[in-house]
């Protein structure tokens, strides 16, 4: 051997370590970037890797996991002994896959599903077991909550219809005289019970549409004052009937947005005042404008300045009734979600209101949320951004 | 036949109504009405009713506890107990009677099955 050959195979050394840490580097950069979790455990359940992502969900620092036992630390207590001996089984095959429940630092449990591979030596001796997982507690939530809320539409469609059913029998049974009282008030509960259908049809499949994400919002110019006084004007006989003032203070702001669907905000919005409010309150419905004026020529939609795009406008609708327990104000939002109340809602809506609204607001790329005292009243606002954002 | 005194706890204004109309025009029975299980357990413990029929799907109290609930009181567990439901899945159904009630109503009912039904259920026939 030369020297130079000498030479040659160091520099060939160095190249081989230098790929060798450079594919190292790589799969560590992988390892610890990729949004999935990934643990090694030697064949006792010893905590020989995890990555960065599995260490942020469950809270811990690598230090405080490395080398401790995989089940005192991760698996809850009453699913130990089972855990531990399907790892045993799962030594004994090579790929495996389960789902289990994992405790964070904090001691929450979180669902995750894993893939695992078992790793051999030479000898076909157990060396360790790598695997991947996932977190799947969101997703098993949006199921059940997709159920649920199946559940809870066929129990509100089915409510109106037996009440239809059962009156339109009773009546056609011949066992009532048709000129009675009963059965006349029987006849008034199968109309207001279709009317309650009827409702719930149309703000269903509105819903449905506005969530498809296949409507075409069909945006044009609007003016926030004209807007307001048209709603104003529409829930104005509901409000006189409860004996509540509805006070309105407009701006004849432009901006661009569907008409008829802003429209159904604030009349839906202002309805709901009116019902969950006291007679002799008062319910304020505002408007401004958020973010810096424009210098330019304000309402020429064809050259929108930059400081107007972003410019949103703000509607406000105010009301001093019956409030909103700090934690149901989420849940309003949800599709036939109501606050029991005894003495507020006598003729019961459908709940699909503010799911309505929400859905209009952020199709629109604004924002709708709530404040509210319990017992004082409550203030819902939506913004919009004031230019239609292109598509 | 003599005159029995039926408790209906529903929840649904609609639903109660008619079924009130149609137990005491077309059935002459004597129908005490409740619109919550609260309202419901308190009635039934001091009026006594003959039978009770009880909506199985409402809010707060759904009808199983309500009915767990008449069970574990001595002056209520004896009176026949019949559930109203919209949900007829055959696994739910089972697990009703297991629990005890007397019978099982799915809605919709009409006016006269609806009358026929309690009346086999309770043997109210003469
Ligand atoms: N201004 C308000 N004050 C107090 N509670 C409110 C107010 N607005 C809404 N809520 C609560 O939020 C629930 C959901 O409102 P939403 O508008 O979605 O349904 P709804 O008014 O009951 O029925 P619908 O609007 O479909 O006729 C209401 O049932 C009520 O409990
Ligand atoms: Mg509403």
């Amino acid at each position: 051997m030369n020297l130079s050959s000498i030479g040659n195979n160091i520099t060939d050394r160095k190249q081989i370590e230098a790929a060798l840490y450079e594919a190292e580097l790589r799969w560590h950069t992988l390892l610890d970037n990729i949004p999935l979790a990934v643990i090694g455990l030697d064949r006792n359940g010893k905590i020989e890797y995890v990555n960065a992502f599995f260490l942020e969900l469950v809270g811990y620092t690598q230090a405080e996991v490395f080398g401790k036992d995989w089940f005192k630390t991760f698996i809850p207590q009453y699913q130990k002994k089972h855990a531990y001996s399907s790892f045993k089984e799962m030594l004994l095959r090579k790929f495996t896959y389960y789902q289990n429940l994992i405790l964070t630092k904090s001691g929450e449990e979180k669902k995750f599903v894993w893939k695992n591979l078992v790793l051999r030596d030479l000898q076909g001796e157990n060396i360790s077991v790598l695997s991947i997982g996932e977190d799947i507690t969101e997703r098993q939530m949006l199921e059940q909550r997709k159920d649920e809320s199946t559940s809870v539409l066929c129990h509100e469609l089915r409510t109106p219809l037996t009440s239809i059913h059962g009156a339109l029998s009773l009546l056609a049974s011949g066992l009532l005289n048709f000129q009675s009282d009963k059965a006349q008030r029987v006849i008034k509960i199968a109309e207001e019970s279709t009317e309650r259908l009827a409702r719930l049809v149309n703000d269903l499949l509105e819903l449905e549409r506005l969530e498809s994400g296949k409507l075409d919002l069909l945006k044009q110019p609007c003016n926030a004052a004209d807007l307001m006084m048209q709603a104003f004007s529409m829930m104005q006989v509901m409000a006189n009937q409860a004996g509540i003032t509805l006070s309105i203070s407009t701006q004849a702001i432009q901006f661009e947005a569907n008409p008829d669907q802003i429209f159904q905000v604030l009349t839906n919005l202002l309805s709901n005042a009116i019902k969950f409010s006291p007679s002799n309150s008062t319910i304020w419905l505002t408007v401004e404008l958020l973010g810096e004026p424009s210098s330019g020529s304000r309402d020429d939609k064809h050259h929108s300045s930059p400081v107007a795009d972003k410019q949103q406008i703000l509607f406000k609708v105010e009301d001093q009734g019956c409030g909103i327990p700090a934690n149901k104000m989420g849940s309003i939002f949800e599709r036939f979600y109501q606050i029991e109340a005894a003495d507020f809602g006598k003729k019961r809506g459908t709940g699909l209101g503010l799911a309505i609204c929400r859905s209009i607001v952020q199709l629109h790329g604004g924002q709708i949320w709530v404040e509210s005292t319990l017992g004082k009243g409550s203030i819902f606002y939506f913004t919009l951004p004031r230019r239609a954002v292109k598509q | 036949m003599i005159n029995k005194r039926i408790l209906l706890i529903e929840d649904e204004d609609g639903i109660r109504e008619i079924v009130q109309i149609c137990l005491e025009t077309v059935a002459g029975w004597e129908v005490l009405t409740a619109v919550s299980g609260s309202e419901g357990l308190a009635t039934a413990e001091a009026l006594q009713p003959d039978a009770i029929l009880l909506d199985v799907v409402m809010p707060g109290m759904d009808g199983p506890t309500i009915f767990q609930r008449l069970q574990a009181n001595t002056v209520t567990q004896h009176i026949p107990t019949i559930f109203l439901t919209a949900k007829a899945k055959k696994s739910e159904l089972e697990q009703f009677i297991e629990l005890g009630v007397s019978g099982v109503i799915a809605k919709p009912i009409k006016a006269q099955d609806l009358i026929d039904r309690i009346r086999d259920i309770l043997d109210w026939r003469n």
